[in-house]
């Protein structure tokens, strides 16, 4: 092997001044051994993210509705449509609304129950159990449990309402449909929270907390000055999974309300799947999803800045 | 600055007892030194006198008052830790800054106390950075400077020195000593390490198993051991043990073994005549012997290892299956394989019970 390598470095360096096989070279170095091995991978890869991509590029430059097996060009016409259409704008708005309330109650019950937990001295286990069972519902499922917990005819919760006097169908009014559906999301993902955040917090060191009760700081400023700030990381990779995971998120919405009533809960992701599946209008679905792709990757780096700047 | 007394203090994790009936009255501006092998419950007491460990039995108590329910940060003392356990998200300034803030005192009250301890810790020219920004040498006179600046009741310092390099250690030990003479706080400072101990103490609680083997002073603890674990603990190297009977013979008492060992001694022991006992040398209680006539008290060994320590040399040598460590100044006058003889000084020498390894000289 190392003789090998010895005799070929020469032959390598020789022809350089001349110019011309330097390309050659360059190709020769492309097929080592290890870019060899690496090529299946890197050729997967490609296939399931690259080409899709640039597939969804090409898509959006044109225009599916007339023959879906025969598009024609639509030149910028998509994504001109894109930002001037007021429904897109609409479920822009519920998803954003979706996903500050939704992650806001998120973040502060489930880091609450975190530290809860985390300073319970026993039973930890039992109870870390019992408040994950939601995450492993799917969430079509826990669509389906809010439906029938909600529904006005016979659901449990309804009835619970309407005995304080709330009489109305609540997914089928535009005042109650989004709160609604934000209180099943919180319902089925706050115990991620719980979960990501309990294990950065178990993970703290214990000494610099030892540190502030001995110079005379109580639970709560130990809380604020130390734990938090400590632990401000792992909140963030937190809301960085939960809000991506927001952006494409179809299935309670598409179970319990399927984005109505009026619009009222039509996250972009629903609008997506509506205008490629309903209207078959492949070419501005191309156009939405990139649009979603660009928003997510832009806070993915807020995030990031966040966690890692200063 | 306060008195600290423990009370029969108990600690136990599980069944497991680490800290067993420890008595201890530490006077104001004492610095005492607990010292004893990893694992012994040395840190568990430190914790459970600053109310991070519960106490199982017993009653702590800083100055008049009893502190077994108190919570740490009413105890009125300062730690530092053997990581130095700073507050990474902080920088030098409000790490030192952080308790004065809790006990509210006013902005330019604490600018002023914290210059003060910086200066005194010379690390004026760090307070803006981070702790991982420092050396360990640095972190740890932040660690200090943390607990100086709040001028606490008693001091608690759990191995503050182990994690710097010997040098350095050497020289904190120093400041140690010099920061508390300024300061006069009542200081409670763990170690496993013998030389800190002798160097830094007033007095030394020696520990072994959650037992308190000895409290003394460091000359005390040098001089006359209680036990024979002490013996060995205190001293580098530590004190030569030889195994042998009493015999008496023609009214004088000597300590012989199979190994050919006879040493003369001044003390009759008669109850332990033809008994088992423990006899111990310092290494450097042990001197050439230039004459060649044979003597009481010396013994023909053979040279097995000799380091050279510039000021000082240390001999292993052998005689049957006993080894022995001597301790002789300047360079080095023999090589390996030499047979020479040795005197052994007949006025410092230790006895002990082989059963119980206590001293038999008291
Ligand atoms: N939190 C704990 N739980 C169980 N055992 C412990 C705990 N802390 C210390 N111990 C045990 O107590 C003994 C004494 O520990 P420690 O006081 O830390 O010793 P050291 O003298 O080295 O400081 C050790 O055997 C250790 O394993
Ligand atoms: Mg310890």
């Amino acid at each position: 092997m190392s003789t090998g390598k010895s005799l070929e470095a020469p032959a390598q360096q020789q022809p350089q001044p001349s110019g011309s096989p330097k390309a050659g070279g360059r190709f020769k170095r492309l097929l080592t051994t290890e870019n060899l091995m690496l090529a299946p991978a890197i050729t997967v890869l490609a296939s399931i993210t690259i080409f899709p991509f640039l597939y969804l590029i090409y898509a959006s430059l044109m225009d599916f509705a007339l023959a879906m097996d025969d598009p024609t060009f639509a030149g910028l016409r998509n994504w001109v449509r894109l930002f001037k259409d007021p429904a897109i704008a609409q479920s822009w708005k519920v998803t954003l609304i979706y996903a500050v309330v939704g992650l806001g109650l998120e973040v502060i019950i489930g880091v609450g129950v975190a530290l809860l937990l985390y300073a319970t001295p026993w039973g930890r286990n039992i109870f870390v159990t019992l408040w994950m069972l939601p995450i492993f519902v799917a969430p079509v499922v826990a669509g389906l449990l809010g439906w029938f917990m909600l529904n006005s005819s016979y659901g449990l919760y309804a009835w619970v309402l309407q005995l304080v006097g709330i009489n109305t169908d609540i997914f089928g009014n535009v005042a109650t449909a989004l709160p609604a559906v934000i209180l099943i999301d919180v319902w089925e993902w706050t115990p991620l929270i719980t979960l990501i955040v309990l294990s950065g917090l178990q993970s703290l060191p214990s000494e610099p907390l030892e540190a502030a009760e001995v110079d005379g700081a109580s639970y709560w400023q130990k809380l604020r000055y130390v734990i938090l700030p400590l632990s401000a990381r792992i909140i963030v990779v937190a809301m960085l999974i939960r809000s991506m995971d927001i952006m494409r998120f179809i299935d309670t919405i598409f179970i319990t309300t399927a984005g109505g009533p009026a619009d009222s809960t039509k996250i972009i992701g629903l609008r997506l799947f509506e205008v490629a599946f309903r209207f078959m209008d492949i070419g501005y679905a191309a156009a939405i999803g990139l649009s979603m792709l660009f928003v997510t990757i832009l806070l993915g780096q807020a995030f990031v800045k966040v966690m890692y700047g200063r | 600055m306060a008195t600290v007394s423990f009370k029969n203090v108990c600690k136990n994790f599980g069944d497991q007892e680490v800290v067993k009936n420890l008595n201890l009255e530490i006077e104001d501006q004492e610095f005492i030194v607990l010292v004893g092998p990893s694992g012994c419950g040395k840190s568990t007491s430190l914790r459970m006198l600053a109310g991070l460990e519960e106490i199982t039995s017993g009653d702590i108590l800083i100055g008049d008052t009893k502190v077994n329910d108190m919570e740490p940060k009413d105890r009125d003392i300062a730690m530092v830790f053997q990581n130095y356990a700073l507050y990474p998200h902080m920088n030098v300034y409000d790490n030192m800054a952080f308790g004065l803030k809790l006990r509210k005192h006013s902005a330019s009250e604490i600018e002023r106390q914290v210059n003060e301890a910086a200066t005194i810790l010379g690390i004026e020219h760090l307070l803006e950075r981070k702790p991982k920004e420092l050396s360990g040498g640095q972190r740890q006179r932040v660690a200090i400077g943390r607990a100086i600046v709040r001028e606490p009741k008693v001091f608690l310092m759990d191995e503050p020195l182990s994690n710097l390099d010997a040098k350095l250690r050497v020289q904190m030990r120093a400041e140690l000593a010099k920061l508390h003479q300024k300061l006069k706080t009542t200081c409670i400072y763990v170690t496993h390490d013998q030389t800190e101990a002798m160097t830094m103490g007033d007095r030394i609680v020696v520990m072994k198993d959650g037992v308190v083997q000895q409290v003394a002073s460091p000359s005390e603890l040098y001089n006359s051991p209680n036990n024979i674990f002490v013996a060995g603990f205190i001293g580098s190297p530590a004190m030569n043990f030889i195994d042998c009977k009493v015999k008496q013979h023609n009214g004088q008492t000597y300590l012989v073994n199979e190994d050919g060992f006879s040493y003369l001694i001044d003390n009759q022991l008669a109850d332990y005549n033809d008994k088992e006992v423990v006899f111990g040398i310092r290494p450097e209680d042990i001197s050439y012997d230039t004459t060649d006539t044979p003597k009481e008290n010396c013994q023909q060994v053979r040279v097995d290892v000799v380091e050279n320590l510039g000021a000082e040399t240390l001999l292993y040598v052998s005689f049957g299956e006993q080894s022995v460590v001597c301790r002789f100044m300047g360079a080095p006058k023999h090589s390996v394989g030499n047979n020479i003889n040795i005197a052994l000084n007949p006025n410092r020498y230790y006895i002990f019970d082989k059963e119980t390894g206590n001293s038999l000289l008291k």
